[in-house]
């Protein structure tokens, strides 16, 4: 049952390239789902051993309603001066609900804090008997920037316990929607930064850019954010026409052309290369062993992306063309951004042009042997997926009740929580006034990460 | 005046207290001779002992000596009452009689008429001190150092001094060049340039100059010197390198072009480096000590001026500069000392000389401080109408009339040392608000820390509170009242300068009455401190009435935002403080601080996703790069001397005899000949 890319074993011993992505607890167990990145695999194992004593901090940020969390255990900074500067979590700078712990000895950053779960709602615990249809709503909502991912995300777990084997039309429309939210959460990166940079005129023509892809996403599926367009077993939206197909790849186009012109000139901006570059510089060997997932790990070399390493249908019968780049410094992330909404383009040209003519909601229960089914448990009660959301990686793990068909667990592990620690660690050394520049090419978002 | 003096230092050891109160007859008397002598114009002298037909051991008060003591006697008397309530047991017995010696050293050394006898007064005064600043507290080791450096530095100044000083004998046949008209040295060529030279390093070492600033700050701030020994040694032994320098350079008469651009650039050195590690440094008395080197540039930029004016004959440039010097003497030493008393009082009863230290004490006990340091960080700051804005304004203003002068090199050193004093002049702020905010008053502390020992601190920091407003009156007074400083200083110049520099610059306009307006130059600036601070306080008036009386506009006060969070406790880590304050400056200016940041990583495993406790050490250096070139000579020196002591001295003492016999045979030979 479970697809050639997972792999079910145990694993004792981190090192090399495994990274854990995350660990949950279910039926009493303590699970991981680690990702071999050099073979790009998933893997699924019990808890490795190994990590012994250790407090996991994805553990550990799993507290209630209204309490905060420091995404650090105990260190300690000594020397002459050095003091804490607390930095949110209501301030200028930072957009959402969120704070940092800057230990600093003035200007410049010794050790950054992530303060988290200002915003927690609980999403996982509410949840908890709902039907899956209704929790759809909650869990789509959860994070507003990312929601085509989240939906999509859940959904594709959910029918997998319930075997359902749905239409390909209807995975290759949530696909073009996660095509187009990556690009308008790109763009928004993007323009974050130069406004980090005072940039303010292109700034704001790149805002103009998302706000017409936000249109096409309303014009398309219902919602400028892409909430409700999915439900289980279907979309509420489409199949599109052939010319609403081409409408849609040539607006998108023309979007991307514009804002290759908007880069050029950004990039000829010394102000704003000065600010980026040799900023927040983040190793290979860090962000492997901290766990950076999507553009921020690309950006520093790391070859890893959910569409490659976990190709759900459709991503296992189109071209993509991953970007990275191995300077790892917050040009390198901008870089690896700019380089994928031009990709994501290709990739939207191509779902567009061969979207399969299927009846799109006529789910069907999968016959046994399909190998394109996604993984389950023997007992058929719980399985998980993976999105690669435009900030990176985002799992799902999913259990529902056998009797009622009620959601019995669920676990969210967003792309945003294991990229706060290669954010700390990136700016370690740097000064004051890079801050914001590297927490906008991370992309990280609290609602995301808080859930 | 002397034998009040005099008597002060004898008592010392047996009462302190008295020996203080005969510091403060002596200082009145002072004043007040000094007041009689500046306003009726007369002089006054006194022959001790005629050696030759030419030369004599002479005092003599001229109008002006008489400012200089004037000033001196000013700090004086406010360090004397301060000692009263300051020196208690944490000294012992000597400090006062050592004080009141430097004093009257001092005295010496402003009223001498003759070159033997100011170096008598100078010798004796860097012996004084010397010794006032091994009463420091702290690591002996250091401030053993520190005195033997500060001696050093005092006896490579004598001779200097000396060597001007044989210059002018030379040149004029005797020791009384002091006591005679000015451009009573006859001197040319490379002769004068010579005794400017030497008197230009003689001096500069007292007052701090770059590159030999090390003189200044390193003593008062290593030794962590009692706080009454510091303000003397800060204001009024500078003060002494200021009078001995200008009276040097206005009895010359005649010029040199690149005099004047050596004493430019020195000083607009200085003033900048200055500024720049006053504002890094994080030590009570370093900083004030740094920003003393600040205005002793400034006081250099002056005097250059002067000079180049002269030679161009551009009388009255030269002498509103040359006044313009002696307005930031005044000024300069007393919001001087007022600084280094009021943060020596706080950080004795903090028990630290750290500004970063925020060891908790009493509210009460920090408010004496609150307005006397205010006024005094203002002054040093050069805002108006307070005394340090007038000077600076009137330095400044000089400095914009480079365009006047001959020839374009002349200008162009003008304008950009007028540059960096204008950025001397800003960044200082960022030294004094780290000054007036970490060592006088924040963070503070509310009164429920009372034992019986903070008890007796607060009634003895009342006490002195009354001293701290002595130098607050002056230093508005000195701003305000800048039209009798500046009569004061024309008065005291008179028979130097070339012009009637008073009537001609000091006048009304614009309806101020007449005598209120000091103009820069004819034409060019002028402003009115007088006039300004009655408009500032007219200006006051209605926001204050708004705030006092009207119901509905009563001032509303909130609690501060902290981004959402709680307000952190005043002991918590989370409390900006004084280093990180200038830190910025230490890592922009990265080139010149020599900045080493130290970020070691002890502790600590980073493994995916799971971290273990980490721990940091972080070290960060700031450095004087000409500590190090002294450093490096000291070195040298030292081996030497080690080879010196290791290879002559074991000698037989046979051999040595003979040398002594065959010394002094020589002497009296070659003074027999001359006779």
């Amino acid at each position: 049952m479970i697809p050639k890319f997972v792999e079910q074993r145990q694993i004792e011993e981190i090192n090399g390239t495994i990274q854990i992505s995350s660990i949950f607890e279910i039926n009493g167990k303590s699970l991981a789902i680690l990702t071999d990145i050099e073979n790009s695999k998933t893997i699924l194992s019990d808890m490795p051993l190994s990590l012994g004593e250790h407090v996991s901090l994805l553990l550990k940020e799993q507290t209630n309603i209204g309490v905060q969390t420091d995404l650090d255990i105990g260190s300690k900074v000594e020397g002459y001066g050095v003091f804490i500067f607390p930095y949110g979590p209501v301030s200028s700078g930072i957009p959402e609900a969120g704070g940092f712990k800057l230990i600093t000895y003035g200007e410049r950053i010794v050790k950054l804090i992530p303060q988290i779960n200002f915003k927690k709602r609980g999403i996982e615990r509410r949840v908890i008997g709902m039907k899956p249809e209704d929790a759809l709503l909650l869990v789509e909502r959860s994070a507003g920037n990312f929601s085509s991912s989240y939906s999509t995300c859940f959904i594709t777990a959910v029918e997998n316990i319930l075997g359902l084997e749905i239409a390909s039309s209807a995975k290759w429309i949530r696909a073009v929607a996660i095509e187009l939210e990556r690009i308008y959460n790109h763009l928004h990166v993007f323009g974050r930064l130069g406004e980090a940079a005072s940039q303010n005129v292109a700034t704001a023509q790149v805002n103009a850019l998302k706000e017409r892809v936000l249109r096409i996403n309303a014009k398309y599926y219902g919602h400028r954010y892409l909430f409700g367009f999915n439900k289980i077993g279907g979309v509420n939206y489409g199949p599109f026409t052939t010319d609403e197909r081409k409408g849609l790849v040539s607006a998108i186009k023309v979007i991307a052309k514009e804002f290759s012109n908007i880069v050029a000139f950004f990039l000829s901006s010394r102000i704003f290369l000065d600010r980026l570059q040799e900023t927040a510089k983040l190793p290979k060997q860090d962000a492997l062993n901290l766990g950076a997932v999507g553009p921020s790990a690309r950006g520093s070399g790391i070859d890893m992306d959910d569409r490659l390493m976990y190709p759900i249908e459709p991503y296992n019968d189109i071209f993509i063309g991953i970007e990275t780049d191995k300077e790892g410094d917050t040009m390198a992330r901008t870089m690896v951004r700019i380089q994928e909404i031009a990709s994501s383009t290709v990739i939207l040209e191509q779902l567009l042009d061969r979207m399969p003519s299927d009846n799109i909601n006529k789910p069907q229960l999968s016959s046994s042997n399909s190998s394109s089914s996604l993984p389950c448990n023997s007992d058929k009660d719980f399985s998980f997926c993976r999105i690669e959301s435009p900030s990176g990686d985002l799992i799902h793990v999913v259990q529902l009740d056998a009797i009622t068909g009620r959601i019995k667990f669920l676990h969210i592990r967003p792309p945003s929580l294991v990229n706060w620690l290669p954010l700390s660690k990136s700016l370690e050394g740097n000064v004051f006034t890079d801050f914001q520049f590297a927490f906008e090419s991370f992309g990280l978002s609290y609602a995301d990460s808080d859930r | 005046m002397f034998i009040s003096f005099i008597i002060g230092s004898l008592i010392g050891r047996i009462s302190k207290k008295v020996s203080y109160f005969f510091g403060i007859i002596g200082s009145v008397l002072g004043i007040v001779l000094a007041l009689l002598v500046l306003l009726t114009g007369s002089s006054l002298e006194f022959d001790l002992w005629k050696t030759t037909q030419t030369s004599s051991f002479e005092f003599f008060v001229s109008p002006f000596n008489s400012y200089f003591l004037l000033i001196s006697c000013f700090v004086w008397l406010g360090t004397c009452v301060y000692s009263i309530g300051y020196d208690d047991e944490d000294y012992t017995n000597d400090l006062s009689s050592l004080l009141i010696f430097t004093i009257l050293s001092m005295v010496v050394t402003i009223l001498s008429g003759d070159s033997i006898s100011f170096l008598v007064g100078w010798e004796s005064m860097t012996i004084a001190s010397f010794f006032m600043i091994l009463k420091g507290k702290g690591n002996a080791d250091t401030i053993r150092k520190a005195a033997f450096l500060f001696l050093a530095f005092g006896e490579v100044s004598t001779v200097f001094i000396m060597l001007s000083f044989s210059g002018i004998f030379s040149s004029i046949g005797n020791f009384n060049f002091l006591a005679s008209s000015s451009s009573a040295i006859h001197a040319s060529g490379p002769l004068s340039s010579w005794i400017l030279v030497t008197a230009l390093i003689g001096f500069g070492l007292k007052m701090g100059i770059a590159p030999f600033h090390m003189s200044e700050w390193l003593p008062i701030a290593h030794s962590n010197a009692p706080s009454n020994a510091s303000a003397l040694l800060s204001s009024t032994l500078t003060l002494m390198g200021v009078y001995g320098f200008i009276n040097v350079v206005v009895h010359l008469g005649q010029y040199e072009l690149w005099w004047g651009w050596i004493t430019l650039v020195m000083g607009g050195i200085s003033a900048l480096l200055g500024s720049l590690f006053a504002s890094v440094s994080e030590h009570t008395k370093g900083l004030p000590a740094y920003s003393t080197i600040e205005n002793n540039g400034l006081i250099f930029v002056a005097v250059g001026t002067f000079i180049l004016a002269s030679y161009y004959h551009l009388t009255l440039l030269g002498d509103f500069a040359l006044i313009a010097a002696l307005y930031h003497a005044f000024s300069h030493s007393i919001s001087k000392a007022s600084l280094f008393l009021v943060m020596g009082w706080i950080s004795k009863i903090k028990k630290s000389f750290d500004l970063n230290n925020q060891n908790p004490i009493s509210k009460t006990v920090r408010q004496v401080g609150y307005f006397p340091g205010l006024f005094t960080i203002l002054s040093l700051s050069a805002v108006p109408p307070l005394a340090g804005f007038v000077s600076e304004w009137m330095i400044l203003e000089t400095l914009f009339q480079s365009f006047r002068f001959g020839d374009i090199a002349s200008q162009i050193i003008g304008t950009i040392v007028g540059a960096i004093t204008a950025l001397a002049a800003g960044i200082i702020i960022i030294a004094m608000t780290k000054a007036y905010g970490f060592g006088i008053i924040w963070p503070e502390m509310k009164d429920d820390l009372e034992t019986k020992e903070t008890k007796s601190k607060i009634e003895r920091s009342k006490s002195i509170k009354g001293i701290f407003y002595y130098f607050l009156f002056l230093i508005l007074g000195i701003g305000v009242a800048a039209p009798v400083i500046f009569l004061l200083a024309s008065n005291s110049l008179s028979q130097i300068l070339h012009t009637k520099v008073f009537d001609s610059l000091v006048t009304g306009l614009l309806g101020i009455p007449t005598y209120f307006v000091i103009l820069s130059g004819k034409p060019f600036g002028g402003f009115s401190p007088t006039f300004t601070a009655v408009f500032m306080v007219c200006l006051m008036i209605v926001p204050v009435a708004i705030s006092r009386l009207g119901d509905k506009w009563r001032i509303r006060r909130t609690f501060g935002w902290f981004g959402g969070q709680t307000q952190p406790s005043a002991t918590s880590s989370e409390l900006y403080n004084s280093f990180s304050y200038s830190t910025p400056l230490r890592i922009m200016l990265k080139f010149l601080f020599k900045t080493k940041e130290k970020i070691v990583e002890i502790g600590g495993v980073r493994r995916p996703i799971i971290l273990s406790p980490e721990e940091y050490f972080v070290e960060v250096e700031v450095l004087d790069v000409f500590k190090q070139i002294y450093d490096t000579l000291t070195k040298y020196a030292l081996s030497l001397s080690f080879y010196t002591a290791m290879t002559v001295m074991p000698g037989r003492l046979g051999l040595y005899l003979i040398y002594i016999m065959t010394a002094f045979i020589f002497v009296i030979l070659y003074i027999s000949l001359i006779k």
